[in-house]
């Protein structure tokens, strides 16, 4: 299964809700965010090369308390991958692994569209905070174009309740999907940089319950998506969030 | 079903556009075949071909009483007046119909890659600008990629495929790196690619055929020397391809007769449009490196009285 982790605005905490989720999955997470890469990464080849067609993706797996396919740090790295590989890389990928978590960058551009055209499904990270939420909208249509079912909200450093942040039911009433908060804690805010997702670090945590509880939402239902078993997309917009 | 059509020659490529008129007042999908030696180069957008497409033809729906223009580029070499295109099959189709090229033509099971090339097709382009990227590596980029090379020829086989690809695709001028910066829009280079690849390695370096290794160098009066006999040598060659166009038979059979046979003629003139394609590139390329010089003041006076 190819799972999607988007998310309009940057700095919502994709990438390390994407590590976690690989985690909590048993999975591998692969940083898609082309120019801007932020997942532990190493001196080898990484998906850069493998969009400019120079490396075999399962050759580049980084392993890891949670294993990783990093991405390159360079502009020119950037500007030679060629997305038409993203898909069959992914696939590759999954054979080897089951599941694979695909951290993407922010925007609405190419390179978001590709990994979510080429998921299973999708899980959208938010903010709760109200002026992050148009850009959670659009990027959830930008899926139902797709024809990506947004399988779960993941909104990220809940803590407390802060001036202008809104409730989880009404994000999820909002988005059309299951919404779970994530707290903010320190274990969770660390949990890249050390290489310690919440789930192993500390299992009994807040950050830790919430992870289990999104994978569980993420990996239900069928594995794989009715677009790869059968539909052909088209070029119409096709809409409906399939939630599983 | 009315197909017309009409094909350019253009730097040993054919630009056939068509138009595809339905005179009758129902819908109709019509397949066409590609009828020119060569494969098709059909419309990209960022480098992903138009639904539709495939490497024999197209397949469009035109309306009920209406007109579709249909263009592509076909790396042929047959001759002009050849019907480049012909209706292979034309039906009805109904409301209930899927009435996008995508969809008809591509089978099922490639629903992942069909909505790939949807995604890379409609939405932005996320790489990084050509000029954000340090041509040898030493720009501060971290050089993992574009590590610090001793020429462009050399960076270039360090680069990536996609790069390398689109490098080849620009036109030959007297500075590499400046002409791979070159303006033209990336679709038109991915239609043209497998052609210049091929075209690199003839005689036709109009230009300069020695590339230097230091882009820096001012431009040497030796280079413009013979950029400039190039010129004359064209307007030569105009002169007496002009002397065709409005001589009486006998001048004309001279001309021939100067040119060895009727064929040699013809690549003549083919060779000729082919200078005047890279000399177009090059121009636009001069033009905008003049304008962004016109437009840069560079502070000289405040610079020196700070040091």
């Amino acid at each position: 299964m190819i799972v999607a982790v988007v998310g309009g605005k940057g700095g919502v905490g994709k990438t390390t809700v994407a590590y976690n989720l690989a985690a909590a999955c048993d999975g591998v997470v692969v940083d898609a965010d082309l120019g801007m890469a932020d997942l532990p990464n190493g001196d080898g080849a990484d998906l850069h090369d493998v969009l400019a067609g120079d490396a075999d993706p399962r050759a580049c797996l980084r392993s890891g308390p949670v294993t990783v396919l990093p991405c390159g740090r360079t502009l020119a790295g950037s500007r030679a991958s060629d997305l038409t590989r993203l898909a069959a890389a992914l696939r590759a990928v999954e054979r080897d692994h089951g599941v694979v978590v695909v951290d993407c960058p922010a925007g609405r551009r190419a390179d978001v569209g590709v990994p979510l055209a080429a998921a299973d499904r999708c899980l959208l990270v938010a903010s709760p905070r109200s002026f992050a939420i148009p850009d959670a909208i659009r990027t959830r249509e930008l899926a139902r174009e797709l024809r990506t079912g947004l399988a779960a909200i993941a909104l990220n450093r809940t803590t407390g309740s802060p001036t202008g942040s809104l409730r989880t039911d009404r994000v999820a009433d909002v988005l059309g999907a299951p919404a779970d908060p994530i707290p903010e804690t320190p274990a969770m805010s660390r949990s890249v940089i050390e290489e310690r997702p919440v789930t192993t670090g500390r299992p009994d945590g807040e950050a830790a319950r919430a992870m289990t509880s999104i994978a569980k939402r993420v990996t239900a239902g069928p594995t794989t998506s009715f677009r790869r078993l059968k539909l052909g997309a088209t070029n119409t917009p096709h809409g409906g969030a399939r939630s599983p | 079903m009315d197909l017309t059509w009409n094909v350019e020659r253009r730097g040993g490529l054919a630009v056939v556009t068509c138009l595809l008129c339905n005179d009758a007042p129902v819908d109709r999908r019509v397949r066409l075949r590609n009828e020119l030696e060569g494969p098709v180069l059909p419309p990209r957008r960022r480098g992903v071909p138009e639904p539709g497409w495939d490497r024999d033809g197209y397949t469009c729906r035109v309306d009920g009483n209406s007109t579709v223009g249909v263009g592509y580029v076909c790396a042929s070499l047959t001759a002009a007046d050849r019907r480049p295109m012909t209706i292979e099959s034309v039906e009805e189709v109904g409301d209930g119909d899927d009435d996008t090229a995508a969809g008809r033509t591509e089978p099922d099971d490639a629903g992942v890659e069909n909505a790939v090339s949807n995604a890379i097709r409609t939405l932005g382009d996320h790489r990084p600008p050509r000029e954000s990227v340090p041509i040898n590596g030493n720009g501060g980029d971290g050089g993992e990629r574009g590590s610090p090379t001793n020429g462009p020829e050399t960076a270039n086989a360090g680069q990536p495929v996609t790069e390398r690809r689109e490098r080849g695709a620009t036109a030959p001028g007297p500075s590499d790196a400046d002409a791979s910066r070159e303006t033209s829009t990336e679709d038109e280079a991915d239609a043209v690619a497998p052609i210049d690849g091929k075209r690199s390695n003839d005689q036709r370096q109009p230009i300069d055929g020695k590339r230097s290794n230091d882009q820096r160098q001012p431009i040497d009066e030796e280079a413009m020397a013979r950029i400039e006999s190039r010129i004359d040598a064209m307007d030569e060659d105009l002169d007496r391809l002009r002397r065709l166009t409005e001589a009486d038979l006998e001048t004309a059979a001279t001309v021939v007769a100067e040119a060895g046979d009727l064929a040699s003629l013809e690549s003549d003139v083919d060779r000729i449009a082919a200078d005047v394609d890279d000399l177009g590139r090059l121009r636009d390329r001069i033009d905008e490196v003049i304008e962004r010089h016109d437009r840069l003041e560079v502070p000289i006076e405040s610079l020196r009285r700070i040091a």
